[in-house]
């Protein structure tokens, strides 16, 4: 257990230096905790952490900037994702994941790999954050996953909050829903 | 709770430049050629290549759109979307269903951000607004002067455009 407590001291330390961007992106990838605690079956869900990802519209896209020699690695996590997202009882995370579609751009960004994760439905009040849903499902192996995740990104992640554009045929005029 | 809003500045600096990504692309300023009046006799036109195509299996267009003419470009993903769903040519209607567009909360260089991402994507389909619009309509259409009037506003509308091929990755697990 404490060698766990330095690893995540060590991870808090690594993450919380200045961010090239530091005013405008996110921070660069939330500490992995362990699941915590079922609530009472009638305790209204908790508020999300302050490191939690969460979307405050129908939709959302997130924009990850990969080291070019680390894709295998952030695909190898993003598989475990989509298994931790399928395989979780918790119909928020199925909700979720099957909402979440993740793509790989061809074209190449600033030496990086970019790859765009398309969110829609956005379940409202959910958290996003990718470390926190593996650790639900993963909690003996998410450190592992973790170093992987974390050393793959050549910067962090972009947040945007989406609204669907979709075209009402009674006025004939477009709508924003 | 915390709403994760993000400012896009960051991003918007870094796509500013439309060469960052290989194969950005500037929207026309003139209407499709189909859109032209016939000048009397003319020869059968041949196929012209797509003028904005994917190389994958789905892609992804970012699309600034300057802040007092969303209404025009809105209107231009309508008629685009409803104009693919009823097309009986079977290049557009293979379309259908595809396409879905999304207005960012946050501005991006002052413009309003949309982004339209096209899942499946026909490989080498031409998906350029105006042309795949112009696919859309009668001939007669196309020949009136209004529909010219109309290319002009939503040409007006777009401020940057950029594309991307997308692969779709970890769609079953591991």
């Amino acid at each position: 257990m404490q060698a766990l407590l330095r690893i995540l001291v060590s991870l808090v330390v690594l993450t919380s230096g200045p961010l090239p961007f530091s005013f405008s992106r996110q921070p660069p990838l939330p500490v992995p905790q362990l699941p915590p605690a079922p609530p009472p079956p009638a305790a209204a869900p908790p508020p999300p952490s302050p490191s939690a990802r969460v979307f405050g519209s129908p939709a959302g896209l997130i924009f990850n900037l990969i080291k070019p020699d680390k894709t295998a690695d952030f695909e190898l996590v993003m598989g475990r994702l989509r298994s931790a997202l399928t395989t979780n009882p918790d119909p928020i995370r199925q909700k979720q994941g099957a909402g979440w579609k993740m793509y790989k751009a061809s074209e190449p960004f600033q030496g990086s790999v970019l790859y765009i994760f398309v969110v829609d439905p956005a379940v409202p009040g959910a958290d996003y954050s990718i470390s926190r849903i593996l650790a639900e499902m993963y909690p003996s192996e998410v450190q592992d996953l973790y170093v992987k995740f974390r050393d793959s990104y050549a910067t962090g992640q972009t947040l945007w909050n989406m609204t669907p554009v979709d075209a009402v045929a009674t006025t004939g005029h477009p709508v924003v829903r | 709770m915390r709403s994760l809003v993000i400012s896009t500045f960051a991003l918007a600096v870094a796509l500013a430049p439309a060469s960052v990504f290989a194969q950005a692309q500037q929207p026309p300023a003139q209407p499709p050629a189909g859109a032209q009046p016939p000048a009397g006799a003319q020869p059968p036109a041949t196929p012209t290549p797509p003028k904005l195509t994917f190389a994958s299996n789905a892609g992804l267009l970012l699309v600034q759109v300057k802040p007092d003419q969303t209404a025009t470009f809105e209107e231009l993903m309508t008629k685009l979307k409803t104009g693919i769903a009823k097309s009986d040519k079977p290049e557009v209607k293979q379309q259908a269903g595809a396409w879905k567009v999304y207005k960012a909360s946050e501005p991006m260089a002052g413009n309003a951000l949309y982004v339209v991402v096209i899942d499946p994507a026909v490989p080498n389909a031409e998906y350029q607004f105006y042309e795949l619009l112009n696919k859309t309509l009668t001939a007669e259409e196309q020949r009136a002067p209004e529909t010219q009037e109309m290319y002009k506003r939503y040409a007006a509308a777009i401020a940057t455009l950029n594309k991307l091929n997308l692969t779709p990755v970890a769609a079953g697990g591991q």
